[in-house]
């Protein structure tokens, strides 16, 4: 994105992650998100050397090698509670680190009414 | 990156004679396709693997850069991101629905002589997906808001990938504009501002008639799927959308190259020089291609690559290689018109120049 569009961009990210932090997942929003990422799992085992690593990574977790493709399942299983027990945990504000990469000076501007403490790194 | 490249290696060393036997059984193994032409002219192909329970479909529109209208540079690419803002039946936002909450991926790519949407989803989903695809291929949403909003996002497109990036992709925009001669195949793809702000919704509307046709285009459904079954579904979704002439283009080839021809650019993004070399092809279906795609690949692929081993192992003159035919945006196999041979390399100053004293001989490079 360009810099002048920094704030925006970030109060937009701000503002969905309080978005699951204070409210549940809607009902088609929940089952689209699932439905996704058991899809994904699905079209992500589809080639021979994505299969041999996901059975090596299982192996090096400690796991059995039944443990393949058990992902969606496990995913599908979700609940809006949890989801939104998840994101009250993890997702306050307060565990943020965001970094923000361009022309220090319009940056540090356009994030000034955050009031976040900065810090400058070249 | 580098790391597990350097461990690939280790790994790789002591076994290297295996890489060695010839894949024969790669060489014979074909997929299995069967093909039929629906009477609206939709070409349909369908190729069954049942290793996964997913599909992929491919709709390909015979449209790409080339014919893109003159003063209308980057309006093949524009168009595409169109193709996702919805239609009337399908409003913005319901085909990324229609396909994520089907838990399938989707994308869309334009290249010289072809525009494709393709969609990668679990077996389940593969009726929405076709479905989706007719309804863009009966016809779009054209609204300004749409165009300009899309206009945008191509001219921030262009803003990340050329302007503001090292070397902008000089070797696949300044090149080609340089080896050639006539507009289909030297224009700047990805458009100039001054084209990309002056496309007009009417252009939009001509551009889709023109060229988003069944009889323009080739629908191919890979997967685990039955062939009979899909050839229904494709009659169900796609039969009735009617076929539209195709309007004639004139020549898309390019008057010989008599000399050699050479020229430089300042970069200021650039921390060293860099250079872009290209040769021209033969046509892709002359015996020469074949034996042009493995010149390429020799040349050009990985690090055991010549150029590679030459320039920046044995010699030290350059950091990076890259490059082959039809590079980058394309296979050495998919080229419908004139193409080249491309090499990419960046070099240290010092160095290269060190480099062209001491090999006078090599001084192209």
């Amino acid at each position: 994105m360009r810099n002048a569009v920094t704030a925006p961009t970030l109060n937009e990210i701000i503002y969905e992650l309080n978005r699951t932090v204070t409210t549940e997942p809607a009902v088609e929003e929940l089952t689209a998100a699932r439905r996704y990422l058991v899809g994904l799992e699905a079209i992500q085992l589809q080639s021979r050397g994505a299969v041999a690593n996901e059975l090596a990574g299982i192996r090096a977790d400690g796991l059995p090698p039944e443990e393949i493709g058990a992902y969606g399942k496990k995913v599908a299983a979700t609940t809006a509670a949890e989801v939104d027990a998840a994101a009250r945990k993890y997702f306050p504000a307060s565990r943020a680190a965001i970094i923000a990469v361009g022309e220090e000076k319009v940056i540090r501007e356009a994030l000034a009414p955050f009031a976040l403490p900065m810090e400058t790194v070249q | 990156m580098t790391r597990s490249a350097w461990m690939g290696r280790g790994i790789l060393c002591p076994v290297l004679s295996l890489t060695l036997v010839a894949p024969l059984a790669a060489q014979q193994w074909r997929p299995p396709t069967t093909m039929k032409k629906l009477p609206n002219g939709l070409t349909v192909v369908v190729s069954e693997d049942h290793s996964a329970p997913t599909f992929g479909v491919c709709v390909s529109y015979r449209i790409g850069f080339r014919l893109e209208p003159e003063g209308r540079t980057g309006f093949a690419h524009l168009f595409e991101h169109l193709m996702f803002e919805g239609t009337p039946n399908a409003p913005k936002g319901v085909l990324d629905q229609v396909i994520e909450g089907g838990g399938g991926i989707n994308n869309g790519d334009t290249r010289y002589d072809y525009t494709e949407y393709i969609e990668t989803a679990p077996v389940s989903a593969l009726d929405p997906v076709l479905w989706i695809e007719a309804d863009r291929m009966k016809t779009l949403d054209f609204s300004v808001k749409n165009l300009d909003n899309q206009r945008n996002v191509v001219e921030e497109e262009v803003r990340v990938n050329v302007l503001n990036r090292p070397y902008g992709l000089f070797f696949a925009i300044d090149l080609p504009g340089k080896a050639f001669d006539t507009y289909p195949n030297a224009h700047n793809f990805y458009g100039d501002f001054k084209d990309l702000d002056a496309a007009h919704i009417e252009d939009v509307q001509k551009f889709y008639q023109a060229y988003y046709t069944p009889n323009n285009a080739v629908l191919a459904v890979v997967g685990d799927v039955n062939s009979d079954a899909v050839f229904a579904k494709v009659e169900k979704y796609f039969a009735a959308i009617p076929s539209r002439p195709t309007p004639p283009h004139g020549p898309l080839e390019e008057p010989p190259q008599k000399a050699e021809r050479r020229s430089s650019e300042s970069d200021a993004l650039a921390r060293v020089p860099a250079l872009a070399i290209g040769y021209h092809m033969p046509p892709r279906h002359s015996p020469d291609a074949l034996a042009g795609a493995v010149a390429g690949e020799l040349l050009h692929n990985g690090q055991a690559s010549l150029l590679y081993q030459t320039l920046v192992k044995d010699k030290q003159v350059a950091l990076e290689v890259d490059g082959g035919v039809n590079w980058p945006l394309g296979t050495p196999y998919e080229y419908n018109g004139p193409t080249l041979m491309t090499s990419f390399v960046v070099y240290p100053r010092r160095r290269a120049q060190r480099g062209y004293r001491s090999h006078p001989k090599r001084n192209h490079l």
